[in-house]
């Protein structure tokens, strides 16, 4: 995937009414401004889906048509859920723009003014064990109302874990593989378009006959948790390569115990990782609120 | 909690045992009693035991058996007049009706939840076994659609030889608890011909495993039909009820039952040992028991001992029926104990210790010169040891 070539001051003559504020971010596939839009602060997203130049967009195995619904698909999802710790949807209306032989779909969302969860574990290392409860509180009810809808989010990663306001509440992001499990035909299954390192086995492996369900999202959440209470990521080691930490994913190795790692792990944190660490969807927890119900407990706990 | 696993019958044992309280309820059996017969007697039992479970399994999975005896199951409205063949099943649009019937037929009756349909398998990854899936997937479905205000249990009915891979189950589970059901009725079918037959040790021990993560995981209930003393293992790792009978059909699902036509077998009389876990024949071993001065140790002590231990030299008989209701007795208390424990880890230990006690029983009857034959002596008991250090192991 490629990052559409778009300055601020181009987003402001294509969409009348915005005002950009500051440099764009990106997290790899979408160019993200902080704006300005009839007087409310807002994130605007573009996403790239063609460049005459290029054709499609390497990497990106859709078509146009496809791509369009995807991002479409994203920003419904947003648009149709109304919860907490999904990000919500902005005033600037999605729209696919042309710039410079260039398709450009944008959108946008409320602006979350925290940092994102990557940031936060790159500045201070370990978090305390009762802000990964808490975000991970935030982030299961964020999947709990994906799952309501038989949505699977699949890109849950630090970098898509963002705090709505300095020291606010998480918020889910970034829905971009999200899909509706009565619409497969968005996104045809074995396309990587994540960052497999987040990846649960249930996304790497392809078994015939089964269909991803909460409990991947669920896994991806272990490794958010694992590596928010350690600083470092289950399977990766200092120099280790994404294809041998998804190989580890695949094959079922269990990461060393957090505690081994960083004191004052309370046990029950760490059984609660490991399960939802484990190789067989089975084996983790049933349903949403099951696993809720285990988080609010512990932190209750503690 | 123990179910009475019911089957063809003239007397009313099971009646006996509700009141007892050694059953707190009962799998009936269509194809041990006609539609009329069946219909009335569960509404019977539902007016005099209120509090009992009564469920009914639809054996539906003996539409696919061979040179079937399928006994009064044709008079069942959902029971297909002839033999499904696979063509039939493939899919889901011929799997409905059956669905539908199934559950439609078990709505009006006076059950604690309906069981659905399924077809008994031999792998977990044949054309068969996705027909199994679809009846289970179609069953929930269904269930939901319609809002039934009762549970519903999916039929797990398989053949003792698909559970001795253990990836195999791991994958069947993973796509088992993806179902939205209250819970699981498990049928496992063993090849024996002969009462009780061998328990395979890689088997129990992933049966074990099949049930520990259907029911202490993922929170389903889970009855395990067709139980003997092995049934107490799976109470042990989480199962909420096994269901038990009194003919050795009734205790083990064999193809015996589906292919001659079984009234009971009246083969000899055993006598249920609780502090053995196990059945032994009254005749040469208990005999031999009182002789070597060991009956003290292998009594069960429950309230119709009293009754076997004076029917000794005497001419009073200890009857089959008191036989059999004395199994549930023993089963009970067993199980009760086991329930007692409390949390898994204690469930296992108090059971695997009851087991190295009978073990220690049996050692001392050998030093005594009483003799079993293979089925009264350790094999089950080592089989059942065997297989739960290794379940303990696997989780
Ligand atoms: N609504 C928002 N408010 C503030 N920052 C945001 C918002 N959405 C995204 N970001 C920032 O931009 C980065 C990339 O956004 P994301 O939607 O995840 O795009 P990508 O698909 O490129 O990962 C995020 O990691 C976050 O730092
Ligand atoms: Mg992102």
């Amino acid at each position: 995937m490629r990052l559409p070539v778009l300055e601020p001051s181009d987003l402001e003559s294509l969409v009348p009414g915005v005002s950009v504020i500051g440099s764009p971010l990106n997290g790899g596939q979408k160019l993200v401004f902080e704006a300005n839009y009839s007087g409310e602060k807002c994130a605007v997203k573009a996403i790239l889906i063609s460049a005459e130049a290029l054709g499609s967009v390497p990497g990106n195995d859709y078509s146009d048509d496809e791509a369009i619904a995807r991002a479409e698909r994203e920003v419904e999802i947003l648009g149709g859920i109304d919860s907490p710790h999904l990000v919500s949807l902005g005033p600037v209306p999605f729209q696919v723009v042309e710039h410079q032989g260039q398709r450009i779909v944008i959108f946008s969302e409320e602006w979350l003014s925290g940092r994102a969860l990557n940031e936060e574990i790159a500045d201070q290392g370990p978090l305390p064990v009762e802000q990964v409860l808490e975000m991970a509180l935030s982030v299961t009810s964020a999947i709990c109302s994906l799952w309501d809808r038989s949505i699977v989010h699949r890109d849950i990663k630090p970098g898509n874990i963002v705090r709505r306001s300095p020291g606010g509440e998480h918020v889910l992001l970034d829905m971009g593989l999200a899909f509706d499990l009565g619409d497969k035909s968005i996104t045809p299954s074995g396309i990587y378009v994540g960052t497999p390192i987040y990846y649960s086995p249930d996304q790497l492996i392809l078994r015939p006959n089964r269909a991803l369900d909460f409990r991947s999202d669920s896994y991806a959440l272990g490794t958010v948790m694992y590596e928010s209470l350690t600083g470092s990521h289950p399977f990766a080691t200092q120099g280790s390569s994404q294809k041998e930490v998804v190989t580890k994913i695949v094959n079922g190795e269990m990461p060393v115990a957090p505690s081994s790692i960083v004191a004052n792990v309370p046990n029950e944190v760490e059984r609660l990782v490991n399960r939802l660490l484990q190789h067989r969807p089975h084996r983790r927890f049933r349903t949403c609120s099951q696993l809720e119900a285990e988080l609010e407990a512990i932190k209750a706990n503690i | 909690m123990i179910l009475a696993q019911h089957g063809w019958a003239k007397t009313n044992r099971i009646e006996t045992g509700l009141t007892e309280g050694t059953v707190g309820g009962v799998v009936v059996s269509p194809k041990d009693m006609g539609l009329g017969s069946l219909e009335t007697y569960m509404r019977q039992l539902a007016i005099d035991y209120p509090q009992a479970d009564i469920y009914f399994d639809p054996q539906f999975y003996a539409t696919v058996f061979d040179n079937r005896k399928i006994g009064k199951l044709d008079q069942y409205p959902y029971f297909p007049s002839r033999p499904l063949r696979r063509g039939q099943l493939s899919n889901a649009s011929g799997v409905r009706p059956h669905v539908e019937r199934t559950l439609d037929y078990q709505m009006l009756r006076p059950v604690k939840a309906l069981i659905s349909p399924s077809i008994m398998t031999d792998s977990l990854s044949d054309r068969w076994h996705r027909i199994a899936m679809t009846f289970a997937s179609e069953s929930a479905a269904y269930h939901s659609v319609r809002g039934f205000n009762k549970d519903l249990l999916i039929t797990i009915a398989i053949d003792e030889s698909c559970l001795r891979d253990l990836n195999a189950v791991e994958n069947f589970l993973d796509e088992l608890t993806s179902l939205d059901v209250a819970g699981f009725y498990i049928v496992i079918r063993r090849d024996g011909m002969v009462y009780p037959a061998a328990t395979d040790s890689v088997a129990l021990t992933n049966l074990l495993f099949l049930v520990y993560s259907l029911s202490e995981l993922n929170e389903y209930r889970v009855i395990c039909g067709y139980s003997d003393f092995i049934g107490l293992a799976l109470v042990a790792v989480g199962g909420q009820s096994m269901a038990t009978g009194w003919y050795h059909t009734l205790r083990q699902f064999t193809m015996r039952r589906w292919q001659i036509s079984t009234g009971g077998s009246p083969a000899n009389p055993r006598y249920s040992s609780g502090p053995l876990i196990n059945s032994v024949l009254v005749s040469p071993e208990m005999d031999a028991l009182f002789d070597a001065n060991m009956h003290t140790r292998v009594i069960s002590g429950t309230s119709r001992d009293g009754d076997f231990v004076a029917s000794r030299g005497s001419s009073v008989v200890w009857t089959e029926q008191q036989s059999q209701l004395h199994h549930w007795e023993v089963l009970q208390a067993l199980h009760s104990d086991i329930v007692a424990a409390g949390v898994l880890q204690n469930r296992i230990d108090l059971l695997k210790n009851k087991v190295e006690l009978a073990l220690d029983i049996y050692d001392d009857a050998d030093a005594a010169g009483v003799t079993f034959r293979a089925e009264s002596g350790r094999r089950e008991l080592n089989t059942m040891s065997e297989s739960l250090e290794d379940f303990e192991d696997l989780i």
